[in-house]
């Protein structure tokens, strides 16, 4: 007989939305299956909650009573298991705040940890700026890790599952609708550039608050140059200043809530993202909306070393942009790096043939790639093609319910 | 008056920073108003002793 559970889902992760908006894919999943869950979470997470879910939120300053709001959680809500919604995050988060796992593995539950990194496969060193390292602390002996796919490798029995968006319907007329009010006119192309509280943040590098700042002028540039009917939509805590630079052809939104969010997104014409795993690539894809990834692996200190890594000239527009940016270090996640960190997960992951990547310095195939996406209606169908394909090898997975049930069964 | 719990005082320390700044400084002082068990009281006492900057990569 099919017993039902209950499951505390801790979302800690203070500065960015992803990891928590995995734990509520995860969450509804659960709920589908007849199993019942409840968050204890940061407050920055706060917008992603609806009545979906029973939840309790606590802000930064109250962090330190953690260990008594998860007691006070589990007073109220006899949860058969935690789900940290993701481990990297909660592995930081205990790290601030001093605290030993034991602090979770002393309730006798299972500890099941969307495992967002797979850490397996990657190190425990991250790349970080110019020549940064941060090494993470692991539970290897404590977790039951889930695997959510996207973006991972889609490997059954590994505690692989597929965590995919529902997708919401937008009319015709909506999306027209959608598109005049963020300031986009009929006929024009509208791309969109979402950035997370992290991706703002005042890094002690100057190397990374540097990259942090030029990248969107880099990607304004290519944009304006890609024609006067192209518009930026920019989703994200602060606006840029590229009013200017795109001629009047950028506009800025703050965090929207996930319905608004999902709405504008499936009224774009192009998601480009300079972080290689966000979860908002997956939503386009679902969406069919063509994915664009801008990556770095050049590192260069300075003007000839990285003109020497160039595959041709410079514009005079990127020669100028370099002379503002250097150093140069790689990225798949900007502006932190993460480079190195996510090459085995990335390397033969049919993730990355459901989306375009270009170089940042490879001007020529940024401007073909941009074309071709927003212009040749034949390449845009042939890259929601290709979407489509990894979208169905994704949905043949387990869902993230059957995993976590199988994980308690064990 | 009716006793205040440890579920009051974690109420109270997400609604008022200045107020979960006194708790974590001097936690025996709220030890008898929110009827705290020493277990309760060791994790208040054990969290400000921890406490560390910020970590800035997520």
């Amino acid at each position: 007989m099919n017993r039902f559970h209950k499951h505390l889902v801790l979302s800690l992760g203070r500065k960015g939305l992803g990891e928590a908006s995995l734990g509520i894919r995860l969450a509804t999943d659960l709920q589908d299956a007849g199993d019942e869950v409840f968050f204890l979470a940061h407050d920055s997470n706060a917008k992603l909650f609806s009545s979906d879910f029973a939840h309790q939120l606590f802000p930064s300053h109250a962090s330190p009573f953690f260990p008594l709001y998860l007691s006070d959680c589990l007073e109220s809500f006899a949860a058969d298991s935690l789900i940290l919604s993701d481990y990297f995050t909660t592995t930081l988060f205990f790290e601030s705040f001093g605290l030993h796992p034991e602090v979770l593995v002393s309730r006798g539950r299972p500890l099941f940890a969307i495992d967002t990194w797979d850490y397996e496969k990657v190190s425990d060193k991250i790349d970080l700026f110019v020549s940064g390292c941060r090494t993470v602390s692991l539970w290897p002996d404590h977790v039951i890790p889930l695997r959510p796919v996207p973006f991972l490798q889609p490997e059954p029995g590994r505690g692989a599952y597929r965590t995919l968006p529902v997708r919401s319907v937008v009319s015709e007329q909506k999306r027209n609708g959608l598109r005049r009010t963020y300031g986009v006119p009929a006929g024009a192309k509208a791309v969109l550039f979402c950035t997370a509280t992290w991706q703002h943040a005042e890094y002690e590098s100057e190397a990374g608050r540097r990259m942090a700042q030029s990248l969107p002028r880099l990607l304004a540039d290519f944009l304006a140059a890609a024609g006067d009917q192209v518009h930026l939509v920019h989703v994200g805590p602060q606006a840029y200043p590229l009013s200017e630079r795109m001629a009047g052809r950028y506009h800025w939104l703050p965090a929207l809530s996930p319905g608004d969010f999902d709405a504008l997104l499936a009224s774009m014409d192009l998601l480009l993202s300079a972080n290689i795993s966000a979860t908002t690539i997956t939503k386009a894809m679902v969406l069919h909306v063509p994915v664009l990834v801008v990556e770095n692996s050049v590192a260069a200190g300075s003007l000839e070393q990285a003109m020497a890594a160039l595959p041709h000239p410079p514009s005079a527009l990127l020669e100028s942009w370099l002379r503002q940016s250097l150093p140069l270090f790689p990225f798949s996640l900007w502006p932190l790096g993460y480079h190195r960190f996510l090459t085995p997960v990335l390397r033969n992951n049919p993730y990355v043939d459901a989306l375009e990547r270009v170089e940042m310095l490879d001007e020529a195939t940024m401007r073909r790639t941009l074309a071709t996406l927003l212009f040749d209606s034949v390449a845009r169908e042939e890259h929601c093609h290709r979407q489509q394909i990894y979208l169905d090898k994704v949905r043949s997975l387990p869902s993230g319910a059957q995993c976590v049930r199988a994980g308690l069964a064990n | 008056m009716p006793v205040k719990s440890a579920k009051d005082l974690l109420e109270k320390a997400a609604r008022d920073k200045e107020f979960a700044k006194q708790v974590l400084s001097n936690p025996t002082q709220f030890k008898q108003e929110y009827a705290l068990t020493d277990e309760q009281l060791k994790t208040i006492s054990g969290a400000a002793d921890m406490l560390s900057p910020d970590a800035a990569y997520e």
